[in-house]
């Protein structure tokens, strides 16, 4: 019970922020229901969701999920979109489309999911499949630029990688 | 809040929405141009992150700004920004399964292609058991 | 004066639009162009609603009779066949259509002669004024429902004994399926490889899962104050577990001991706290010998007794809402998760065990 307790803080904080920005304001009454409301979620779910509660405070480790985000947004999605945008607006609309084996490095559940989605998050390519026993993501890709599993590694996936690897694994 | 910064809000917000405006037609451009299933869900993708994501973002901005909504404008804020992360985390695991599930039943035809190493190693698989 | 003429001859040629409609459904032969005139008709139907202030009529008849329905038609004559055979005679074409042209004017004359009574104003109308005035008004205690969310007061307070008994109503359908249901239990063991959706799906989904309970209870809560309420924090509460159930599998469940007993408990003390809350007021009058109402929220003439609507720093409660709206969520969600874990049971496995219990019967 004691580990279920704990494992729930970190939960309870994120729902707790959750609920009081869906809410939209922070009377007595707002936070009360809130408190309520984190304890609930969390309690039923911190088995679930999560298993080192650390790690979630950990606060190196949201100083690097903030660069993420910040290279993210700001880099990985704006060179994506434009890419694509061209592609789509072009006359002769220049696609070598298909399918390629991206092998990833990074270790826990989180920091694959986060991988995956930044992939597939970026207009340009999508994770159709996963192969957790070779560790290998299978993308779709708009524009084939090599065959080879590591070259399409550096192209796509290796900077979120080294992000994720640093929020989440270890 | 002081109205320079109701109007700094309100403004970035509304560039944000016309990104999300321009973003939205090119993706419905790319929906009728690309040839299969899979490249169409790069125009998606467009449509998710550049046409939901980003003028969600500038809604949430935009009510933030709003002087004259009263309280309500948190209201209408909270929601955008939790539905546009709700997005950016969900629009991704939504294409996902949808190419896993469309390449797996067949239902789309990877073709026009380069190469499709995961048909490959499937029909590899299948070979061995 | 200009706006009501335009009004009224907007509203005209709707109805006449939607006569022609339907006739050229009926004479047309093929199926596919029938549909198109039966979901214009629908489509002016819709219009004419709005006209005549029924918004909440436009807002269903146009999924139902604009997109359901001509979707189910259209479904159906892909299976049968496109074009009618047989010929629709001349006599009978024009007697649809001198049959039409005597309904047009006979119900043209019956509205004329006031048949149905007045055409309302399109202003704000009495009663809607009256919930306006008296949702939340604290100069008039005795006759207002004292939460600012009109439409959680109506649902709760001014109809509150309509609302009990729909709930029990879809109580009564619940505890019904689980009748019938009884004695099929399946049960097995998850294997995180082989059930359920990808890695990238499940770990998403242990992320949102918790936030969505969390936006559930807020809308649920906050049901007196904006709009949301108990029923749309209830169905909120119910897409997580209906996600666990797609993304992990039916099996994920029995691994996390979480059956249908357990969400059958929920759910009756989900509707045991809206009973409570209905007689709250009741139960301690009697105590208190003062006279009372059943449901009733704030203290009424000649009944001095009800629910605090205001808390400590000036905040809303809502009175005997917050209470009902908790309560329904409860019962809301449980009940749907009762539902999803029965739908989930594979037909094969519900089939063996009725069928089987049949023929040890006999």
């Amino acid at each position: 019970m004691a580990s279920r307790v704990l494992r729930a803080i970190p939960l309870a904080i994120l729902v707790f922020i959750v609920y009081i920005i869906y809410t939209g304001s922070a009377t007595i009454y707002d936070i009360v229901t809130g408190i309520i409301a984190a304890a609930l979620s969390s309690l039923l779910m911190a088995n679930i969701t999560i298993e080192k509660p650390g790690k979630a405070l950990n606060p190196v480790r949201w100083g690097w999920g903030i660069a993420y985000a910040i290279y993210y947004f700001f880099v990985a999605e704006v060179k994506a979109h434009l890419d694509v945008t061209k592609r789509i607006l072009s006359p002769s609309m220049p696609i070598r489309p298909g399918i390629v084996r991206v092998p990833y490095r990074v270790e826990s559940d989180y920091a694959i999911t986060a991988v995956a989605n930044s992939i597939t998050n970026t207009p340009g390519t999508v994770v159709v499949d996963i192969d957790p026993q070779k560790r290998l993501f299978y993308v779709h890709w708009i524009d084939v630029a090599s065959l080879e599993p590591e070259e399409c590694r550096k192209q796509i996936s290796e900077d979120f990688e080294r992000f994720a690897s640093r929020v989440f694994d270890g | 809040m002081d109205p320079v910064t109701n109007w700094v809000l309100v403004i970035l917000g509304e560039i944000l929405v016309s990104i999300g405006v321009f973003f939205d037609v090119v993706a419905a451009i790319g929906m009728l141009r690309f040839p299969n299933f899979f490249v169409r869900l790069h125009a998606a993708t467009i449509g998710a992150i550049g046409g939901a994501f980003v003028p969600l973002m500038g809604v949430a901005l935009i009510a933030a700004g709003c002087d004259f909504l009263g309280k309500y404008r948190w209201f209408i804020a909270g929601a955008a920004a939790v539905t546009g992360v709700l997005v950016l985390m969900l629009a991704p695991v939504g294409s996902h399964l949808l190419a896993k599930a469309a390449h797996e039943s067949r239902a789309a035809v990877v073709e026009p292609k380069v190469v499709d190493f995961l048909e490959e190693d499937k029909a590899k698989e299948g070979g061995e058991q | 004066m200009i706006s009501l003429t335009l009004y009224y001859v907007l509203m005209a040629i709707c109805g006449l639009g939607s006569v022609v409609a339907v006739f050229l459904a009926i004479v047309e032969r093929d199926m596919l162009k029938a549909v198109l005139f039966s979901a214009i008709q629908s489509t002016l139907y819709a219009f004419l609603y709005y006209l005549l202030m029924a918004p909440d009529i436009v807002l269903t008849y146009i999924p139902v009779s604009v997109g359901l329905y001509p979707a189910v038609i259209l479904f159906l004559i892909k299976k049968t066949e496109r074009f009618e055979d047989v010929e629709m005679k001349k006599g009978v074409l024009w007697a649809t259509g001198l049959l039409s042209l005597v309904f047009v004017i006979a119900t043209a004359a019956v509205i004329a002669g006031k048949g149905i009574g007045p055409v309302p104003p399109p202003d704000v109308r009495f009663l809607a004024g009256w919930y306006l005035a008296t949702t939340f008004n604290p100069r008039v205690h005795l006759i207002s429902a004292m939460a600012p969310e009109g439409v959680t007061s109506i649902v709760w307070d001014y109809r509150g004994l309509d609302t009990v008994f729909e709930t029990a109503v879809l109580f009564l359908a619940i505890i019904a399926s689980v009748a019938l249901m009884r004695g099929v239990e399946h049960k097995g063991v998850y294997d995180e490889l082989k059930h359920g959706m990808t890695l990238i799906g499940k770990t998403i989904t242990k992320i949102v899962v918790p936030l969505i309970i969390g936006v559930g209870i807020s809308i649920a809560l906050h049901g007196h104050l904006t709009p949301g309420g108990g029923f749309q924090g209830g169905s909120a509460l119910a897409v997580a577990p209906l996600l666990v159930l797609v993304v992990f599998s039916k099996y994920f469940f029995d691994k996390v001991k979480f059956t249908k007993t357990k969400a059958l408990a929920i759910r009756s003390s989900g509707l045991l706290g809206v009973g409570l809350t209905a007689f709250a007021v009741l139960i301690a009058a009697i105590f208190l010998h003062k006279p009372a109402y059943i449901l009733q929220n704030q203290p009424r003439v000649g009944a001095p007794l009800g629910f605090p609507w205001k808390g400590i720093d000036g905040v809303l409660l809502g009175g005997s809402l917050l209470s009902f709206n908790a309560c329904e969520a409860m019962a809301v969600c449980a009940g749907f998760v009762i539902l999803f874990l029965l739908l989930s049971i594979p037909e094969r496995y519900v089939r063996s065990v009725v069928v089987g219990g049949e023929e040890h019967e006999h």
